[in-house]
């Protein structure tokens, strides 16, 4: 439910609330008044009717509303006054009369004069004052209605422009968010609050991607000297076979934590989708060509590779992710494959799968994505080579999906979301 | 041969000189930006070796001038960063090849030749190592005269080897020499060996003498010393 929608419900309901009140108020008064207005009248009519009667004067009847009569005998004087209903001939239905009955002595006759006058029934008074409360309450909601369109379209609009703002807000874009306020104070102030949270969200977003550029990128240059230092030392002749061997070794790790360093830089830089660019890229092509730099080490396993290249994948998708998504999955199926083992690539127009034979795997299936799961803890690879290739697919809303079959591992990338 | 090397680490600056003037070229140091354009405007150079990032510039910006100034100087670009926008950003403004740190000595010095191989001779110099004769152009290899047929391995490995003479070189520099990233495929580098064994029969039986040495398991040593 809306705010104003809200709020237009709880002041209608109090609004209702007073009305009943007043309503009340306003009956009690009104009736109260009109009855001692004809009081006060019938009162003072009757006091001039005996005024005339003493001076002799004839007095017109007029019934029901004024009659006068002689009494015989002697009456004690008095003054009644009291409500009272009779049928009115005139109207032709029964109405509620004010009524003062007197006994007067006038030049030592008895007269009983009897006035009447006609007063508004409480159930019309209260009907009355019902319907036009009701009337009042229409109004005030037909008016609410109004202004509400009006403040919705009006006073509201800088806030659901904040809110569209807010809604479309992402961290890689390159300017602040344009907010407007209408001249109204508490948006003013939250659009100050939004525009503060997002600014900072912005740069620290900006500090990060920097910080691991520029500390994978630092991290280059130390290696370098010790990769130079150690290449060095390699080429003293005064060297022993153990000497050479612990050189070499410090220099595969140096090499290895290079690797490292810049995959770790790669995911990065993924996540943080730097990688802008796209374009229509060919997969089969692609696998053609890294099939053939791979050959000397499909070659050395006696590996037989069963693909049979077709053009109907086109993804779009930046050119070295789509690189490195394939290279990926081809390296995994040569890396952990077995002496005369196979590996079989299949293409549809919309599907790459790539199945391999080896040995089972020694972790849950679940693990095979995740950074740093190694089949084999002692061999040479880093072990992120599925996580680019998870890292990747995430990014352009691909699946990936892995089955394994006894000493068969297949995996399979849909690229549906992004295809042409 | 004169070299300018531009590099803003001093000891990788003073280890990589000492390198190459021990491999015979003239090599001048520039651990600045400014250093370096002072140097470009007085000197002429056959190659320059820039790090491009610099703390007091951009080393792009420096091979925009070096490009304009000394259209024929052959330039290589040493980078931190394995990243293919640097990469084509930097073989867009003209520079000839593109090594990321950190790299093997031998791997600098074979990249180094071939610009200037390449800008200098246009290609038609060939490689002498006694009896052995490279013609990079063509890609061909002779032995005493006599024409060897070689694969594209066999070939970039012996060009190697040669143009690195009597320095040990790991199996692994090597392996990623010939087979760049992909070396990571295999868990040993052993498996050079079948090709080593191939350049061997091929080549070095047609020869005087064994050129090639191995060294310890941990490489080899390409030397007639």
């Amino acid at each position: 439910m809306r705010l104003l929608q809200k709020t237009n419900r709880v002041y209608l309901l109090f609004t209702a609330l007073l009305l009943l009140l007043a309503g009340g108020f306003l009956y009690v008064l009104i009736t109260d008044t009109v009855e001692e207005e004809a009081s006060e009248q019938l009162l003072s009519n009757e006091k001039r009717i005996a005024t005339a009667l003493k001076a002799g004067q004839q007095i017109t009847v007029l019934p029901p509303v004024i009659e006068v009569e002689e009494l015989r005998g002697r009456r004690e004087e008095r003054l009644t006054l009291k409500d009272t209903v009779l049928f009115d001939a005139l109207e032709g239905e029964i109405e509620t009369f004010r009524q003062v009955t007197s006994v007067r002595e006038v030049n030592g006759s008895t007269y009983r004069i009897v006035l009447r006058q006609m007063v508004v029934e409480r159930v019309k008074s209260l009907a009355t004052i019902g319907v036009s409360l009701a009337a009042v309450l229409l109004t005030l909601f037909l008016f609410l209605a109004l202004m509400n369109r009006i403040i919705y379209h009006k006073l509201w609009s800088p806030f659901y422009g904040s809110l569209k703002a807010l809604k479309n807000f992402s961290v890689y874009q390159n300017s602040p968010l344009q907010l407007e306020s209408g001249g109204i104070t508490e948006f003013a102030e939250l659009n100050r609050a939004i525009s503060k949270l997002t600014e900072k969200t912005r740069s620290d977003f900006r500090a990060l991607k920097e910080f691991s550029e520029n500390a994978s990128h630092e991290m280059q240059t130390p290696l370098a000297v010790i990769q130079a230092k150690l290449d060095e030392l390699l080429q003293d002749v005064a060297l022993n076979e153990q000497q050479a061997s612990r050189i070499q070794v410090a220099s595969s790790s140096v090499q290895k934590l290079s690797r490292l360093n810049q995959t770790l830089l790669l995911l990065t830089k993924i996540e943080n989708r730097q990688f802008i660019y796209t374009e229509a890229v060919d997969v089969s092509a692609m696998i053609v060509r890294q099939l053939q730099d791979f050959v000397d080490f499909i070659q050395d396993k006696a590996i037989h590779v069963d693909f049979v290249p077709t053009p109907a994948l086109i993804v779009t998708a930046n050119p070295a992710l789509a690189e490195a998504l394939v290279s990926n999955l081809l390296r995994n199926a040569v890396k952990h494959n077995i002496p005369d083992g196979f590996i079989f690539i299949k293409l549809t127009d919309s599907s790459l799968k790539v199945s391999n034979s080896g040995t089972p795997l020694p972790h849950a299936p679940a693990m095979l994505f995740e950074r740093f799961q190694k089949a084999d803890p002692s061999s040479n690879s880093l072990g992120l080579g599925l996580a680019i290739v998870r890292t990747i697919c995430n990014l352009y809303g691909w699946h990936v999906t892995y089955e394994t079959n006894q000493n068969t591992h297949t995996l399979q990338v849909d690229f549906q979301p992004s295809q042409y | 041969m004169k070299i300018l090397l531009v590099e803003d680490e001093l000891n990788l600056l003073h280890t990589t000189s000492a390198f190459l003037r021990h491999e015979g070229f003239t090599c001048e140091e520039a651990a600045s930006y400014s250093i370096a354009e002072d140097k470009l405007v007085v000197y002429q150079y056959d190659a320059v070796i820039l790090d491009i990032t610099l703390p007091d510039g951009n080393g792009l910006d420096l091979l925009k001038k070096l490009k304009e100034k000394q259209p024929d100087t052959g330039i290589l670009i040493v980078s931190a960063r394995n990243s293919l926008d640097d990469k084509l950003k930097g073989l867009d403004l003209g520079a000839d090849d593109y090594i990321t740190k950190p790299f093997f000595m031998a791997e600098l010095n074979s990249r180094v030749n071939a610009i200037i191989r390449r800008r200098r001779f246009n290609g038609n110099s060939s490689i002498i190592f006694n009896e052995i004769e490279i013609i990079p152009d063509a890609m061909q290899v002779k032995v005493q005269d006599k024409s060897i047929e070689l694969t594209k391995k066999e070939y970039d490995l012996l060009l190697y080897f040669v143009t690195n003479k009597h320095r040990v070189l790991t199996k692994e520099s090597i392996a990623e020499h010939i087979w760049g990233d992909s070396i990571d495929l295999v868990d040993s580098f052993d498996f050079i060996y079948t090709h080593i064994k191939n350049l061997r029969r091929k080549v070095l039986q047609e020869c005087s003498s064994d050129y090639l040495q191995s060294i310890y398991g941990v490489g080899y040593k390409f030397t007639d010393r």
